[in-house]
């Protein structure tokens, strides 16, 4: 199943093209990627990748070339074809010869066992060969019959003789390849074409003897009785006198034949009896068989097995035309400064300081601070701070906006604890920015080791943070963690950060 | 009449891994700018979708949203019908703000306009904030179908369901889950057929799409088992003799067999970057284990090699794992030909399969080294994880499971536990290896037998991309 959606069908000679190319290109172990024939086979981008790799190889410089030569080989296949074709009318004509006796009587059961017993006969072979239960593999390589043999020995005989090129090597590979593929199919058909040919030969010459000659025909026994003889021949006269509308041979007729031999009026009717017996039991099966894998010759092309070596280093290449860039749209991003609205940061009150929160992780509020904020609080003589409340939506954020500008005397400042798990938006610094308009706004980062759990960079976010606080004149307090060990920012001062506040 | 491409506007949160998704959709690592940080995106930005030439989807990737709660109260005081929301929209993109404050979700909101839909890219790791409400609300007032997308699904915090029911809540019921940090290709599929229900009539085009995209795993799939197989057919038949009674000679000629293993399993990894396109720099960006072309860790190493003797070919790797370096290389057969070499003990090297011709190297004192069989399983393996990695784009551990966790099952990598016959018949043939012999001329031979260990060589090992990691956050998406 997988092999079938993966590896896609063409034509017989793109087949041998490519694969052609494939072995010259391993063996040399060199694969041109950038050259006019790959770039062509990316432009144009057929729907497969079966077909854009033989688009290729046709494109390639040595293509012409070659493929002059699998045409040869190919024509050598046809002409292994005709061969074969010809044997086979002439071996029939010649079996048929053979029973046509110089005394113008006509053994008829030697001349069905010769003209229809052996193709009969190498037909149950053939059956047997072909479905005698074995392994897959076996039986791909197996029971193609004598002429199918002869066929396939014939046209690599022929597609040596005729093939002048120096890729004649890789070329006989990839037919080898093709033969152990699907050789069994197309020996098959030049085995039933073969015999075909056989039975046309043989009953083309009978005809022609039966219309310019005359005959008479006897049929000896010499240890069968009559009786079992008699039905014999009826029972096989039955079928062909029912197809063709002739009237089945009489007691007395089939009697005179076992007896001596037909009487001169019964003639046609045996000449009858025997080439529609020839063209129904010999003829026609073989036809049918022939046509069945002629067209099943025509309508299953090869597929293109493209995760073969060789194939696979195109594969990047041909298989990259999926993805199209359109491009940037619109302007040039602007500065970031000209998205922000930044207001002057406060003087400092004599209020108590407020705290809120800002879309922090844990639902318990107000957070526990660290002991290091507690105490530099504390330093400042500003005491601890008020906890106001959470800041988690627009309402939340304008009841917060509104308590704290209506706060007489206005706070010393505002601690907003922020967590590292978010990344710090225009939004959150735009409102911030409002409140430092009213005190100075202190940042308080926690959550670090909650981010450093999900697999997050602590670090790079904390940049953001303080390029955040850096743009919209904010001050960072403290990068403190309830949950962990607390996190020192490193390179704070270079950042235009100051360690703790106040101090402006 | 050709079919208009469906245009569709990536938006979401600044930092919730738009850009990531555009990504793993386009199958190009190195598309856009991504970073952990916010506002890394700043314009829109355009790719297209084909299959077989033809223009699918136009996906527009755009800058974060990041300002919502100020720009849903810019857009109640412009007012006009409170039914209308397009015609607001329209009115604030003509205003003076749309230049300054909120350029940036103009930008959003013009390319959002122009679109068929949009993908909403959400961190479910996030919680439900009252800003993500504000975004929605913002974009459903353009009139266009928004399909919910979960990021980072596979978290450990990942909080789906909470995000689930929120969308719910403003009427999105129609919700996609897609990890950019695990990708599947069912998980795109989904992504795709959502999408469908979504528009309903841009249907035949997706489907086309989604066809396209399982086939070209599929291929990959079956392209990257045959690489694999190639090497390992390769590595199998892979030898170097010494003399039987020469210490030193051995050491070299294992020495030499380690080196031919390595540059042809980075030859191997070389070939699978190349066919699912990705280029030195998207290794360095996808986190693969990869350094210098090589995998981290090395091949030979003894504890992995230890690990693996206990698991292949039970008797003689048991005796391997004990110290005894014995005839691994017979994969537990040991036709009696259980040789101690004392200078291969733990090289993950042993002695050839007792063949015709081994014994009339016998006869002249000298001995043919193999790689043994734990050593090719190992090689196996973390190729198999490679490739893994390589469908789910980004991501691998390369030791075996059991190492990593104590806990997990091992996960058997060839077929019934044990060696295919493939691999024999590799072992018993060293003059179709392209390391014994670079121009060998048994081409047909080699392919004969790597296709046939394609196709019996576990590819769940491979696909199993349901296994659940916790990869959390990672700075490369923004």
């Amino acid at each position: 199943m997988e092999r079938r959606s993966t590896n896609h069908r063409v034509r017989l000679p793109d087949w041998l093209l490519a694969e052609t190319t494939r072995r010259a290109e391993l063996k040399s172990g060199e694969f041109v990627l950038d050259d006019a024939a790959t770039r062509a086979a990316v432009a144009l981008s057929p729907a497969t990748i079966s077909d854009r790799i033989v688009l290729r190889a046709r494109r390639k410089d040595a293509s012409s070339e070659l493929q002059q030569t699998i045409a040869e080989a190919l024509g050598g296949l046809r002409w292994a074809f005709g061969i074969l074709l010809l044997l086979g009318l002439l071996a029939g004509a010649g079996a048929a010869q053979s029973v046509l006796a110089a005394d113008g009587i006509i053994r008829l059961s030697w001349a069905l066992m010769t003209l229809l017993g052996l193709p009969t006969l190498m037909l149950l072979i053939w059956l047997l060969m072909t479905f005698w239960p074995r392994s897959r593999q076996r039986r791909r390589q197996a029971g193609s019959g004598l002429p199918g043999r002869l066929f396939w020995w014939l046209s690599t005989l022929l597609a040596r003789r005729l093939s002048t090129h120096p890729a004649k090597q890789q070329l006989a590979g990839s037919l080898a390849e093709y033969g152990r593929l699907y050789g069994r199919r197309l020996a098959s058909l030049a085995t039933h074409a073969f015999w075909s040919a056989f039975l046309l030969g043989a009953i083309g010459l009978l005809w022609a003897a039966f219309v310019g000659l005359r005959f008479d025909f006897s049929w000896g026994t010499t240890i069968l009785s009559s009786d079992r003889l008699q039905a014999l021949i009826l029972m096989l006269g039955y079928l062909p006198a029912w197809l063709s509308g002739q009237d089945l041979p009489s007691q007395a007729q089939v009697l005179a034949l076992l007896d001596q031999q037909s009487s001169a009026a019964d003639r046609s009717t045996w000449a009858w009896y025997l080439i529609a017996a020839l063209v129904l039991y010999g003829l026609l099966p073989r036809m049918m068989l022939m046509l069945g894998f002629g067209l099943a010759q025509r309508n299953n092309q090869p597929r293109l097995d493209v995760s073969a070596p060789g194939y696979l280093q195109l594969l990047p290449v041909l298989s990259s035309s999926e993805a199209k860039p359109l491009g940037l749209q619109g302007e040039p991003a602007p500065n970031l400064d000209r998205l922000s609205q930044i207001h002057e940061r406060a003087e400092a009150g004599d209020g108590q300081a407020v705290m809120i929160g800002i879309e922090l992780e844990q639902k318990d509020w107000p957070p526990q601070l660290s002991e290091a904020v507690k105490a530099q609080l504390m330093n400042d003589e500003q005491g601890l701070p008020l906890a106001l409340g959470r800041a988690d939506d627009r309402t939340a954020r304008h009841q917060l906006y509104d308590a704290i500008a209506v706060l007489d005397p206005t706070p010393r400042r505002i601690i907003a604890v922020c967590s590292l798990l978010r990344s710090p938006d225009r939004g959150i610094g735009h409102w911030l920015s409002s409140l430092n308009a009213l005190a100075p706004v202190d940042l308080v980062l926690v959550d670090a080791s909650l981010l450093d759990a999900r697999g997050g960079d602590c670090k790079s976010r904390q940049q953001d943070w303080a390029a955040l606080a850096d743009r919209f004149k904010l001050v960072i307090l403290e990068y403190h963690d309830e949950h962990g060990p607390e996190v020192e920012l490193e390179n704070g001062p270079e950042n235009g950060l100051e360690h703790g506040s106040g101090k402006r | 009449m050709p079919e208009s491409p469906l245009s569709l506007a990536v938006v979401g949160h600044t930092n919730t891994g738009k850009t990531s998704l555009m990504r793993t959709l386009t199958r190009d690592a190195g598309f856009g700018e991504v970073s952990g940080s916010p506002s890394t995106t700043r314009q829109v930005e355009g790719v297209a979708l084909q299959v077989d030439g033809r223009r699918i989807v136009d996906l527009y990737d755009t800058p974060g949203l990041e300002d919502a709660g100020r720009l849903i109260e810019v857009l109640d005081q412009i007012g006009g019908e409170r039914h209308d929301g397009p015609s607001r929209i329209e009115s604030f993109l003509s205003s003076p703000q749309a230049d300054q404050l909120f350029e940036q979700e103009a930008r959003v909101l013009r390319q959002l306009l122009a679109s068929a839909a949009a993908l909403y890219i959400i961190d479910a790791r996030e919680p439900v904030l009252g800003k993500y409400q504000d975004e929605l609300a913002i974009l459903t007032m353009c009139a266009r179908p928004v399909l919910p997308v979960l990021n980072f699904t596979a978290s450990s915090s990942a909080r789906s369901e909470q995000w689930r029911e929120a969308l719910a809540r403003v009427n999105l019921h129609a919700v996609a889950e897609f990890d950019t940090v695990v990708f599947s290709v069912e998980a795109e599929t989904k992504l795709w057929q959502r999408l469908i229900n979504l528009l309903d009539q841009r249907g035949d085009a997706l489907q086309d799409l989604i066809a396209h995209r399982n086939q070209q795993a599929l291929f990959q799939q079956a392209a990257a088992m045959r690489i694999v197989s190639e090497l390992l057919i390769d590595v199998a038949g892979c030898e170097r003799t010494a003399d039987k009674d020469d210490a030193a000679a051995q050491q070299q000629a294992s020495q030499a067999l380690q080196r031919a293993v390595r540059s042809a399993e980075q030859d191997t990894i070389k070939q699978l970057l190349d066919l699912f396109h990705f280029t030195p720099s998207d290794v360095a960006l996808l986190e693969l284990p990869i350094q210098d072309g090589q995998l981290r860790g090395d091949l030979f190493d003894q504890q992995v090699l230890q690990y693996y003797a206990l698991r292949v070919g039970r008797g003689a790797g048991a005796g391997a794992a004990a110290g005894a370096a014995v005839d691994v290389a017979t994969g537990g057969l040991s036709l009696g030909a259980g040789t101690v070499i004392g200078t291969l003990l733990g090289t993950g090297i042993g002695t050839g399969l007792a063949s015709g011709r081994n014994l009339v190297d016998k006869a002249r004192g000298r001995i043919r080294l193999q790689i043994d069989d734990p050593t090719l399983t190992y090689l196996a393996g973390r190729q198999l994880r490679l490739i893994r990695a390589l469908q789910q784009r980004g991501h691998a551990s390369l030791t075996p499971e059991q190492l990593d966790n104590e806990e997990s099952e091992p996960t058997s990598i060839w077929p019934k536990d044990r060696l295919p016959n493939a691999v024999f018949k590799a072992r018993l043939k060293p003059a179709i290896s392209r390391l014994n012999n670079e121009t060998s001329l048994q081409n047909a031979a080699r392919e004969r037998l790597a296709a046939e260990l394609a196709q019996v060589i576990n590819p769940e090992q491979a696909t199993n991309t349901n296994r659940q990691v916790d990869n959390g956050s990672s700075p490369r998406l923004a």
